[in-house]
């Protein structure tokens, strides 16, 4: 077990394309339990990729129960392997901030309701249908797979991007 | 030892300010940091931190400075910081997005602001537009602020709300949350 460092940009990893995993295996597993120790590490962290760790594989780990507004609906700690969103619909605002950004927050349009299948960390496999912030989560924690930041979501550096300033 | 400064600067509107003003800095071997810039009406406003290598003095800059302030007449004033007035300070704070509006007249400004300095309450960021129409003129601001722990956001709504109603403006205060991801 351990805590992972996280990259932040600009290094080049955070904006490749992460590889799908092909077996749950014992260093994947390892891996898994290293993710989640890393997001229980920083506080009030809902949500992290693998490659925001350097580890170009798809996989992300989430918890939106850990902020308050992820607590009157989350679906709990959960490891998602090959996450892929099926359906999205509907659109929400909010500022997002990220560990791989640590001096800016961005306005991120998102959707507000999603389904996204994924397998779990036993090989099974799931459906999963949620919305708002848990929503937001899964969806900028997957688009990390795909090399994506809020950076590359915000429609204007003027109204939508911000510097963090004491916050 | 590399020197930080701060330059501010305003002048008349015209294409190629920024490129004028920055190529000449990166010629001194300046890096900036932060900077904010904008367009207000016809005038363009610069505030710019820059790091000054060494070797260079701050004479150099200036003198450097005024024949960019001549040709493209603008005023600028460049000021050195030292190293407190570089930190940022990292005490936890609350930020609030408050948005004022209504019929314009002189002194919302003045009243709002002096309400938020006796609550002991810091503007980090504030933004005003006065517009013209034949129904009257609107004024809007929109200021992003830090306020102190024990201050909840329905005591900061009240007083906001009932100086708003003194001065006849609207007033809405959000918390800023951050979705921390």
């Amino acid at each position: 077990m351990a805590v992972l460092p996280i990259l932040t940009y600009p290094n080049a990893l955070l904006k490749a394309v992460s590889e799908p995993v092909s077996a749950i295996d014992k260093q994947l597993l390892t891996f898994v339990e290293d993710l989640r120790e890393t997001l229980y590490s920083h506080p009030g962290c809902v949500g992290i990729a693998a490659p925001q760790t350097g580890n170009l594989k798809r996989v992300i780990v989430i918890d939106a129960q850990r902020a308050k507004a992820g607590q009157d609906f989350n679906s709990g700690p959960l490891v998602m392997i090959n996450p892929e969103i099926n359906w999205q619909e509907g659109d929400v605002l909010a500022r997002e901030g990220c560990l791989s950004l640590p001096h800016l927050t961005a306005n991120v349009r998102r959707a507000k309701n999603i389904r996204v299948s994924y397998m779990d960390s036993q090989g099974a496999q799931h459906s999963l249908e949620t919305r708002d912030f848990e929503a937001r989560v899964i969806l900028h924690e997957t688009d990390h797979l795909d090399g994506l930041l809020f950076l590359d979501r915000v429609s204007s550096l003027k109204t939508d991007v911000f510097r963090r300033k004491r916050y | 030892m590399s020197k930080t400064v701060v330059l501010t600067g305003t002048g008349r509107d015209q294409v190629g300010i920024v490129a004028r003003l920055t190529e000449a800095l990166f010629e001194l071997g300046c890096n900036l940091l932060d900077s904010s810039m904008t367009l207000l009406r016809g005038e363009f406003a610069i505030i710019v931190m820059v790091e000054l290598p060494g070797k260079e003095t701050l004479e150099a800059l200036e003198s450097k400075l005024a024949s960019i302030e001549k040709s493209l007449g603008l005023t600028i004033h460049v000021r050195e910081l030292s190293e407190v007035e570089l930190e940022s300070g990292d005490t936890p704070s609350n930020p609030y997005l408050i948005s004022v509006y209504g019929a314009d007249k002189p002194g919302i400004v003045a009243g709002i602001t002096r309400v938020l300095a006796n609550l002991d309450i810091n503007i980090s960021d504030v933004q005003t537009s006065s517009t013209k129409s034949e129904t009257g003129d609107v004024f809007v601001m929109i200021l992003e602020v830090e306020a102190p722990d024990n201050l909840s956001v329905n005591e900061l709504t009240g007083i906001l709300t009932k100086e708003g109603k003194a001065l006849g403006v609207d007033v809405t205060v959000q918390p800023i949350e951050i979705m921390e991801l």
